[in-house]
């Protein structure tokens, strides 16, 4: 049951919908988040089957129907939790939200500059990993370059390059996403804000 | 001479240098504190020592909200950005805005980092950081100036639910030791060129951090792999702040 990329979907056909529901009604059944969003029932039956194991919502009674209704257990805040169908919790874009975080903490840094500095004991980040979210942000406008990279030769020394997170360019606390498709999707936009061209040399 | 050629990110992180550790240890006194105990802690110190950079491995770890009060803000302006930070469209008053500030700092339990409080000080609406603190059990990390706890001192009411003062220090050669198993992974940077870069950064980890790229640079494009002080010479090493834009 594959997933539209995040562009392609309404806002109202994702997770952080069924979240938001969830937390208007604290008390539901399927189909009332079925109604309340554009989500197939699949998909809300799986995402309720992760939160039930995270014990995030929990079991609440039957309609006379035999219908479940669930009840909000553990409210978390506005982020929809991510979760996965045994429960566990899924961290694998902590990587970029702590890289985002860093950047306009720094202002103006290399790629290990944010490598270094964004990775915690249970986050590391590779400097390859810096280098190729930093080429996608500097495409999409978000940085600027503030020393060009050059090749070291016999007489000159080489540089790394330096960037400049743009101050204006934040949109918000989520980071950017760079799709499969090669294009930057802003999640806190709602929008694609650059698509690869020909020039893209990764 | 101490070198790690191997890949720097084998669990290495910046959490011992010394201002991030003490930044991170005010946090986890704050976040584990007893339930009789306030939740706020300061962070100052001289500006140039690091302290939004040493913050940020806390904000890291604990996912904080973090916003960076500028100059022109006033309590609305401060909310609202708090809100952005969280990514809750603001409400149209003040006190409703407070109210989902801690709705969201209660539910999610992730703590609140506020830069440059000093501005919020000069602005005098610093007790709305207290009123944020009282309407929910969040810990809320406040970094300023080296006057800032002076400054506080004033508003008694936020003073008395400051659990911690943390100043700030300068980065020593320990930290740029660190810093150098952090940055030098292609070359083995010398002790006594260490030291030099240590004394002309003036106690800013970042500063050290520079330099000690631009050392490695340099040592790479000689094709050399051990580099010392005498190999230095003449290099010009970055001993001011970064360059300073506006957007």
């Amino acid at each position: 049951m594959g997933l539209k990329p995040i562009d392609k979907r309404s806002p109202l056909g994702t997770r952080e919908a069924i979240w938001a529901a969830i937390r208007r009604l604290r008390v539901f059944t399927a189909t009332d988040l079925w109604g309340e969003t554009n989500c197939s029932k699949d998909t809300i039956r799986e995402y309720l089957t992760g939160l039930r194991a995270a014990g995030i919502v929990e079991y609440y009674h039957d309609t006379e129907k035999g219908a479940t209704v669930h009840r909000l257990a553990r409210d978390g805040g506005v982020e929809a939790p991510r979760v996965r169908r045994d429960g566990s919790e899924v961290t694998s874009g902590r990587g970029r939200e702590n890289m985002w975080r860093t950047m306009r903490v720094l202002k103006e840094f290399s790629a290990r500059d944010l490598a270094v500095q964004a990775s915690t004991d249970d986050v590391q980040i590779a400097e390859l990993e810096a280098k190729s979210y930093i080429h996608y942000l500097h495409k999409a406008g978000y940085l600027a370059i503030t020393v060009e990279s050059k090749p070291g030769s016999a007489t000159t020394p080489g540089r790394v390059a330096r960037y400049r997170f743009v101050a204006s360019r934040y949109t918000g606390p989520k980071p950017p996403q760079v799709q499969r498709v090669k294009q930057v999707y802003d999640p806190n936009q709602r929008k694609v804000v650059w698509k690869g061209g020909s020039d893209d040399a990764e | 001479m101490t070198q790690n050629h191997a890949n720097f990110n084998e669990g290495l992180t910046i959490a011992p240098l010394t201002n991030v550790a003490l930044c991170l240890g005010g946090m986890e006194r704050a976040l584990h504190r007893s339930e009789h105990l306030p939740g706020l802690v300061v962070l100052s110190g001289p500006s140039g020592y690091g302290k939004s950079t040493a913050a940020i491995y806390a904000a890291n770890k604990y996912r904080a909200y973090r916003v960076e009060a500028k100059d022109s803000w006033n309590r609305k302006a401060f909310l609202e950005n708090v809100l952005k930070e969280m990514g809750i469209p603001p409400a149209s008053t003040i006190y409703a805005m407070l109210d989902q500030v801690c709705g969201q700092l209660d539910a999610s339990g992730r703590p609140l980092i506020v830069d440059e409080t000093d501005n919020i000080v000069a602005r005098g609406y610093i007790e709305t950081v207290r009123d944020i603190h009282d309407g929910c059990r969040t810990s809320i990390l406040m970094i300023g100036e080296e006057k800032l706890p002076l400054k506080l001192k004033r508003w008694e009411r936020v003073h008395g639910r400051i659990l911690d003062f943390v100043l700030a220090q300068p980065a020593d050669i320990s930290d740029a030791q660190h810093l150098r198993k952090l940055y030098c992974t292609q070359v083995a940077i010398a002790d006594d060129l260490l030291e030099h870069i240590q004394r002309a950064s003036k106690g800013s980890a970042r500063r050290i951090c520079v330099n000690l790229e631009r050392m490695q640079e340099e040592a790479v494009s000689r094709g050399m792999s051990e580099f010392t002080l005498p190999d230095a010479r003449g290099l010009e090493l970055f001993t001011g702040e970064p360059p300073k834009r506006r957007d």
